[in-house]
């Protein structure tokens, strides 16, 4: 009876697999105890589902298999190896954070299959680790580096400061968390908002919710000293809604109260300290107003999960999925030197309100996404400010006095 | 009051004591022998503190062993230890305070027994406040021999009590002990047997973990081994 | 008498600088007395559980971590305002840390305080990441209009509801001196500390005190985890940083002197809170308290060897 069962056990993966090789497969690594990676790997399971209903790729029914990097490099690299050899994926998709994405590169360059990144900004770290074209030609990196990223902020402010002159952004205070994210943000928008472009800068530190700190009253002391046009705040979402309370109780209102940490608490836009509050962002839910492809996803997403898709790694894993998608139908393989030609075509009107298309960057060939955008909290949503093509609503400013 | 029979115990897989017949009435009894014989070994047995492994420990016709030392306390079995075990950081008042403060039949009683206490030693009363940690080895003794008689036991146990005390001290402590001896049972162990001979009425001796004598104190004060072994004539 | 002259020399020398810095910085004394109060009403049920009976507990943070999720979804469900569970929290927390005593940290009391060491730092792990497995690392604040009010002296704005902590800690300490002086349980609690073995031949219930002085120290855990809510956003790993700095201060406090953990919060608050205040020496705010916990604790050992 054992020996039986055993057989017929043995004979079912086998025809699990043999069915398997008509599929073709993506491999997604995401950090999946973080809510990032948790629905971005809902996201690209859903963009999977919405394919193979319409009839999958090239005859073939596309799979998702997912692997879990738990944050950290050894496990994303072990995730890899497992996608390639266990797995036997034809493109990897998937990413969020640099560390883990560092982790990755040796053996994404071992198998050197087609991956369609969708995290990783730091630029000094996994960019330089990725090096130049053709080496790194493999590798389509959706998500803006760190310095897309400031650059988008200063065309951004710059644009916003120019139709409206009222809107003064000359002088720039930074309250940045002791940790590695904050330094780098203190280095990276001294050097942006230079005084030689007309700036005044100035910053301090604090130590973040997160690690213990959560008392930012002695750094909001200095920036309402040094009076800001723009208060900008680069810490976690643990300190979003303790630092405007601080804030509101010294009576502290710079012209723009700007926060730029990776991720908003829950139920923070029903704050009554939440509107007026700027930020940056690649996507939120205002944008299904003006963008069918976004309403198309949020509607999906919504229905299909029961809750709302909390961060723009979501779309971003779904958009990554549907470019992947194109991608093999064009070149008519997953073989890497036709689906490379293929991809470098892509022109897709992505649900995060552009229409993505891949260019060369500081060091690699490959890529996407090189704008963020400036939003505002309105009416409890996040509203597109900048780009003014994709504005759902106009700044409200300056930041009014608290009441 | 105290019966014990059969006992055996000991620490680990180490035997101590082995088939030990032991009585306390209403009298002061000793308990005599060299280092190492089993002498705390088996005041531990009887406070709780080391778990039988054969015989039984009866206070009054109630088994005891087995059960816990706080509950053993609460009975009325008060014990000196021979490390005093007092409470270092705190005032000797607190001190004698909790030698009553968890007994029920002395919790009621506290400030009166304070006074009979303080009467019994002086030093005490003038120390009141000073931590038990900063005094003197007799005057722990004498503390802990007080914080042993606040639970007004029916029982008291000194474990060498004058081990480490000047000559002068021994001999007030064992007056204290043959005032005592009138209201209270006394197991008294001692190293020190001429002294502890005046105050006791009966006594055993171990040996090894094993008792190998017992005997009134005329008839051990006369006995040739004890007179050899212990009295050092 | 040499220790009266010692404590008057301090408070002097407390008094002049506090003056100094009303004048000078008052932002300084009025969020370092802030910090301090926060400090140290978090420290304190640790030093009563560290200093008094000897437990070493790597889940204090945790406990506090657990009891202000308990207090969120209980005050969200309800529509309650945390301030009105601080007691129900306590009840409920001191409940829990019973239970969680009697079965895990009772076992390790006898064996080597590293096994205490290792349950308890177990327990901090199984607790956060339980909360992490049922709530994701999603943060939550409680939105409350009182803890953004402000008073206004000329020019000064500043926040008051911190001074809350001040309060609590005060609270805290001068119940926990009460209770360890003046009551029966607390005395035996301390006996129980000093000497286990002479604590049992008194007929003290040892286990049972050590219980209660746990399941008392949490229900303070409990009552901070409410008001924690108030201050602070929580998350799975919100409560952890907060075990190591109430482990310092008890370390510069000197292990069973509860007065000194706020003293010591106090001196790191304001200290903190005074190098934040200028520009050359604002990155110096971390590194202070380090230097802080190793110059007193070698000033102490300096001291004990003189002495
Ligand atoms: N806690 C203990 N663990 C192991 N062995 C012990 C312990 N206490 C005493 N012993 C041993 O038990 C024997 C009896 O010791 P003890 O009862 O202290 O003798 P006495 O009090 O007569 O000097 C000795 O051999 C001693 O080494
Ligand atoms: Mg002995």
């Amino acid at each position: 009876m054992k020996r039986m069962m055993f057989a017929l056990a043995v004979l079912v993966m086998i025809a699990g697999s043999a069915y398997a090789q008509g599929t073709i497969k993506l491999g997604g690594i995401w950090t999946l105890a973080d809510i990032t990676g948790k629905q971005g790997s809902a996201a690209a399971q859903m963009a999977v589902d919405e394919i193979n209903a319409a009839g999958g790729v090239l005859g073939k029914k596309l799979e998702l298999i997912v692997a879990d990097d738990e944050g950290k490099a050894d496990k994303a690299a072990a995730a890899v190896e497992k996608l390639a050899t266990v797995d036997k994926v034809d493109v990897f998709i998937g990413g969020m954070a640099s560390g883990a994405e560092l982790g990755k590169i040796p053996a994404f360059k071992k198998y050197n299959k087609v991956v369609m990144s969708t995290g990783a900004a730091a630029s000094t770290v996994v960019e330089k680790a990725l090096g130049p074209s053709p080496g790194s030609d493999f590798y389509f990196h959706m998500h803006p580096w760190d310095y897309n990223q400031g650059q988008s902020y200063l065309e951004g402010w710059t644009a916003i400061n120019k139709k409206d002159p009222n809107i003064k952004i000359a002088r720039v205070f930074l309250g940045y968390e002791d940790g590695a994210f904050g330094q780098s943000s203190w280095v990276a928008t001294k050097t942006l908002f230079n005084p030689s472009m007309g700036f005044t800068i100035d910053g301090a530190s604090f130590k973040s919710a997160a690690f213990g700190g959560g008392d930012y009253t002695a750094m909001l002391e200095a920036a309402k000293a040094f009076k800001p046009d723009i208060f900008l705040w680069a810490g976690y979402d643990a300190d979003a809604l303790p630092m405007l309370e601080q804030a509101k109780a010294m009576k502290f209102t710079p012209g723009i109260f700007l926060g730029a940490p990776p991720g908003w608490p829950k139920d923070f836009g029903e704050s009554k300290l939440a509107p007026n509050v700027a930020l940056y962002g690649m996507w939120s839910t205002a944008m299904n107003k003006n963008n069918p492809a976004s309403d198309k996803f949020y509607k999906n997403y919504v229905a299909k999960f029961k809750e709302e898709p909390a961060t723009y790694f979501a779309p971003l894993a779904y958009a990554a999925v549907y470019i992947v998608a194109d991608g093999i139908k064009a070149a008519g393989t997953t073989e890497t030197a036709p689906l490379v030609k293929a991809l470098e075509a892509t022109k897709y009107a992505s649900p995060l309100g552009e229409t993505i298309t891949f260019s060369p960057s500081m060091i690699i060939k490959h890529q996407g996404i090189t704008r963020q955008k400036i939003l505002q909290w309105q009416n409890g949503e996040q509203q597109v400010i900048w780009p003014f093509e994709a504005a759902t609503a106009t700044l409200v400013y300056p930041f009014p006095a608290w009441k | 009051m105290l019966k014990i029979q059969g006992l055996e115990c000991g620490y680990g897989r180490m035997r101590v004591l082995e088939a030990i017949d032991f009585e306390v009435g209403a009298e002061s009894v000793g308990l005599f022998g060299p280092n190492g014989a089993g002498k705390t070994t088996l005041i531990s047995a009887i406070m709780g503190m080391v778990k039988p492994w054969k015989g039984s420990i009866e206070l009054d016709g109630q088994k005891i062993s087995g059960a816990e030392t706080y509950s053993i306390a609460r009975m009325g079995v008060a014990l000196v230890p021979q490390e005093r075990e007092l409470f270092p950081g705190m005032s000797v008042e607190d001190n004698l305070m909790l030698g009553a403060a968890y007994i029920p039949h002395a919790k009621d009683d506290i400030p009166a027994q304070l006074e009979k206490i303080y009467a019994m030693f002086p030093i005490l009363k003038e120390r009141r406040a000073q931590f038990a940690g900063t005094m003197s080895g007799g005057q722990q003794r004498m503390l802990a021999i007080g914080r042993a008689l606040m639970s007004k036991p029916r029982l008291l146990i000194l474990d060498e009590p004058s081990l480490g005390l000047q000559p002068s001290i021994v001999a007030e402590v064992f007056d204290v002990l043959k005032g005592l001896k009138t209201s209270v049972s006394i197991l008294v162990t001692e190293q020190n047997v001429r002294e502890s001979l005046r105050a006791i009425d009966r006594g055993y001796v171990l040996e090894n973990g094993r008792i190998v004598l017992a005997d009134s104190a005329e008839g051990l004060k006369t006995n040739p081994y004890v007179v050899k072994s212990y009295l050092g004539i | 008498m040499a220790i009266q002259r010692r404590t008057a020399i301090a408070a002097a020398i407390s008094i002049a600088v506090a003056i100094v810095l009303i004048l000078w910085k008052p932002t300084v004394l009025i969020y370092g007395l802030q910090a301090a109060g926060f400090y140290a009403a978090i420290a304190i049920p640790m030093g009563l559980v560290l200093g008094i009976v000897h437990i070493v507990n790597l889940s204090h943070g945790e406990f506090m971590m657990l009891a202000s999720y308990a207090t969120y979804f209980a005050c969200k469900a309800l529509g309650m305002d945390p301030l009105l569970a601080i007691i129900p929290t306590a009840i409920v927390t001191a409940i829990f840390g019973w239970v969680v005593f009697q079965l895990t940290i009772r076992r390790a009391l006898k064996a080597p305080e590293l096994n205490q060491l290792i349950m308890t730092y177990g327990l901090a792990i199984a607790f956060s990441q339980g909360i992490n497995l049922i709530f994701s690392t999603k943060t939550y604040k409680m939105p409350l209009d009182y803890v953004t009010s402000s008073m206004t002296i000329g020019d000064l704005s500043f926040g008051t509801w911190s001074f809350v902590f001040v309060g609590v800690a005060l609270v805290f300490m001068f119940g926990l001196q009460f209770f360890l002086t003046k009551t029966t349980t607390g005395k035996a609690a301390m006996a129980v500390g000093q000497n286990p073995k002479g604590a049992a031949i008194v007929g003290i219930n040892v286990y049972r005190t050590y219980g209660i002085v746990f399941a008392l120290a949490l229900a303070l855990v409990g009552a901070m985890g409410a008001l924690f809510l108030t201050k602070s956003a929580i998350f799975p790993s919100v409560g952890s940083p907060f075990t190591m700095k109430s482990f310092c201060l008890i370390a510069m406090a000197g292990v069973g002197n509860i007065p000194g953990i706020l003293s010591a919060s106090v001196l790191l608050g304001v200290t903190e809170q005074f190098l934040r205040a200028f520009r050359g020496t604002r990155d110096w705010a971390e590194i202070v308290f380090f230097i802080l916990i190793i110059g007193v604790i070698l000033a102490r050992s300096y001291k004990g060897r003189k002495a």
